[in-house]
């Protein structure tokens, strides 16, 4: 296990889609970089970039890195090795199947999780550092419950297009309908109907924004009408780790069950 | 010992079974044993209904691309699983069974890699796969390079090599943890010459040493230097299995092609036209040749020397193209 792990994670870091994933995961920090270069312009409005932070966390890491990352990772534990038919190598040694998913699901998993969390780290580094060590060290509590969830997000989400990517055809797709479309859309609807996202137990984990009114007035006022079963810290991580378990055997069963025809050469 | 299973496409017998002298198994143990076996996706039928054991020794499946070799070794390694039958390799049947495959070594047709990998970076990293503990899997990867004559390009990317040197890392990997039960899928294709040699002295070599090696191809004469015994499979259905010889020999009705060098080949063709089993007869007066097809090759051996001293036709030479497999096997799947 310990063997394929490190095979696997070697071979993400000699993937064209982790070189990719660096670069997107950039773009939090990029964009960090230019709210500290305007800095003196958004002073004289009254804006405070250190207080920015968890807005971008919630936007750019929990709403769109992270799902759009999982996709793409998640899509790929069995679909890379069947695209580039070299599942028979692993298929044809004396390993069980379902150690083959864990490790590669792990292998993915922590290389999204490193890229994220060094993107996520570097982010909240520069829109701190004018506060110096104190100031950067005041709000690291809130940056290491960031980071804890977005990696149970990654343990649910990853598996979830894992398993995904091994039984329909346009995995990635699909995967962007859902995390863009599902848990977007869904996951804001007022009433519990947002207890069927996966996002929704995220959103419950994340560190709170303050002074930000995500609801609209009419959400609101629905809000009023259909209100939300209010769910505890504890009960989202029991759901998140019951969901990756979930899917984690839904896709060693697949590996199981499901023969891969590989294209002849 | 003959035994025969018949069945017929108009005039020609598929598929014959038998027994005896040339058999691998005849008489030894049998590692694999394949019953009633089919597999199918969707309408497709891959293979149909297969049915034959293998014992220890060099087993060349042939047929040609498309013909279920292929998807016959995917469900002889467990990769597939069958629609019907069974397969089993030392009587433990092999879908989602690991276990049986420490022993089993694997040579896939597809021609692919994790590139960025050096050739002994690819052999080690799958015997630590496999389970070895590293420093065995150190020296069983530089055995396997040694003999597969990869030494100097093991250090380099597979994603620079050619494809004689993939073929080769390839077979490399398949045979580094010694296994009893070796399945090579078209393990020649490829290979430069002196590759091929080495590969086929290796197999034959395996074969020796009492391993079960299955080697699958399209192209006959490769297989026909490794071993005779062979299974004949065309549209996923075996056509014939054993000794290319004794196949050969029930092939009672296959024209056997007779070519004579001789000094007079217009009488020659002249007298031969006038036997019934003498399908056909095409001659080359510039070479002083003629080739005969005739239903009844006993018959024709024993008449010949006859016709040519009552005609006084001198015969300076006589061969018959057919005898290879390569006839045999363009006949069976006509």
């Amino acid at each position: 296990m310990g063997f394929l792990l490190g095979f696997f994670l070697k071979n993400g870091i000699h993937s064209r889609r982790t070189i990719w994933m660096t670069i997107l995961a950039l773009v939090p920090v990029g964009c960090s970089l230019l709210l500290w270069l305007v800095k003196p312009y958004l002073e004289r409005e009254g804006v405070d970039i250190s207080m920015l932070f968890p807005q971008m966390s919630f936007f750019l890491f929990l709403h769109f890195l992270l799902p759009i990352m999982s996709v793409f990772i998640g899509t790929a534990i069995i679909g890379d090795e069947v695209e580039e038919r070299t599942l028979p190598y692993l298929l044809v040694r004396p390993v069980p199947r379902r150690t083959i998913i864990v490790a590669k699901t792990l292998a993915g998993s922590v290389t999204v999780g490193l890229i994220l969390l060094v993107s996520l780290g570097l982010t909240y580094t520069i829109m701190s550092i004018d506060g110096g060590f104190k100031g950067w060290i005041s709000d690291v509590p809130r940056l290491l419950r960031s980071m804890g969830v977005l990696i149970l997000g990654l343990l649910v989400y990853v598996p979830l297009f894992g398993f995904l990517g091994g039984t329909i055809k346009r995995p990635v797709l699909a995967g962007l309908l859902f995390t863009f479309g599902w848990e977007n859309t869904v996951g804001m609807f007022p009433g519990n109907v947002k207890l069927i996202t996966v996002v929704h137990y995220l959103h419950v984990l994340f560190p709170k924004m303050q002074g930000i009114q995500l609801r609209s007035a009419r959400s609101a006022l629905l809000e009023l009408v259909l209100p939300s079963k209010q769910i505890s810290a504890a009960t989202s991580i029991i759901v998140l780790i019951l969901l990756a378990a979930v899917f984690i055997g839904l896709m060693i069963s697949l590996l199981y069950t499901k023969e891969y025809r590989l294209e002849q050469s | 010992m003959v035994g025969l299973d018949r069945t017929c496409r108009g005039s020609l017998t598929l598929h014959r079974r038998f027994e005896g002298e040339g058999q691998t198994h005849g008489g030894c143990a049998v590692n694999i044993v394949v019953k009633n076996l089919s597999k199918w996706y969707g309408q497709v039928i891959g293979v149909n209904n297969l049915d034959f054991t293998i014992g220890p020794g060099v087993t060349g499946f042939l047929g040609p691309n498309g013909s279920g070799k292929t998807t016959l070794l995917r469900l002889l390694t467990g990769q597939l699983k069958p629609s019907k039958g069974e397969l089993s390799i030392e009587g433990v049947h092999v879908w989602n069974n690991h276990k049986i495959l420490h022993d089993v070594g694997y040579c896939p047709e597809v021609d692919a890699f994790w590139n960025y990998l050096t050739g002994w970076d690819f052999v080690f990293s799958l015997m630590r796969i496999h389970g070895i503990e590293a420093g065995e899997a150190r020296e069983r990867a530089t055995k396997a390079i040694k003999t597969m004559d990869m030494e100097e390009a093991k250090d380099k990317r597979i994603g620079g090599y050619s494809k004689g040197m993939r073929q080769r890392i390839k077979m490399a990997q398949a045979i580094a943890h010694d296994p009893t039960v070796l399945f090579l899928d078209e393990p020649l294709n490829g290979m430069d010459p002196l590759g091929r040699r080495s590969t086929i002295d290796m197999v034959k070599q395996m074969g020796k040493e009492g391993k079960t090696v299955v080697v699958s191809s399209h192209v006959l004469h490769e297989v026909e230097e490794m071993t005779d015994t062979i299974l004949l499979i065309t549209h996923g259905q075996l056509l014939a299995e054993g000794n290319i010889y004794e196949i050969r020999r029930l092939i009672d009705t296959h024209p056997l092609q007779v070519t004579i060098r001789c000094d007079n080949v217009n009488v020659l063709t002249a007298k031969l036209l006038e036997y019934e089993d003498v399908k056909s007869v095409e001659f080359d007066r510039g070479r002083s040749q003629l080739t005969v097809e005739t239903n009844r090759p006993d018959d024709f051996h024993m008449r010949l020397p006859k016709i040519a001293l009552e005609n006084d036709v001198k015969i300076h030479s006589l061969w018959s193209p057919d005898e290879n497999l390569e006839a045999v096997f363009d006949y069976l799947v006509r």
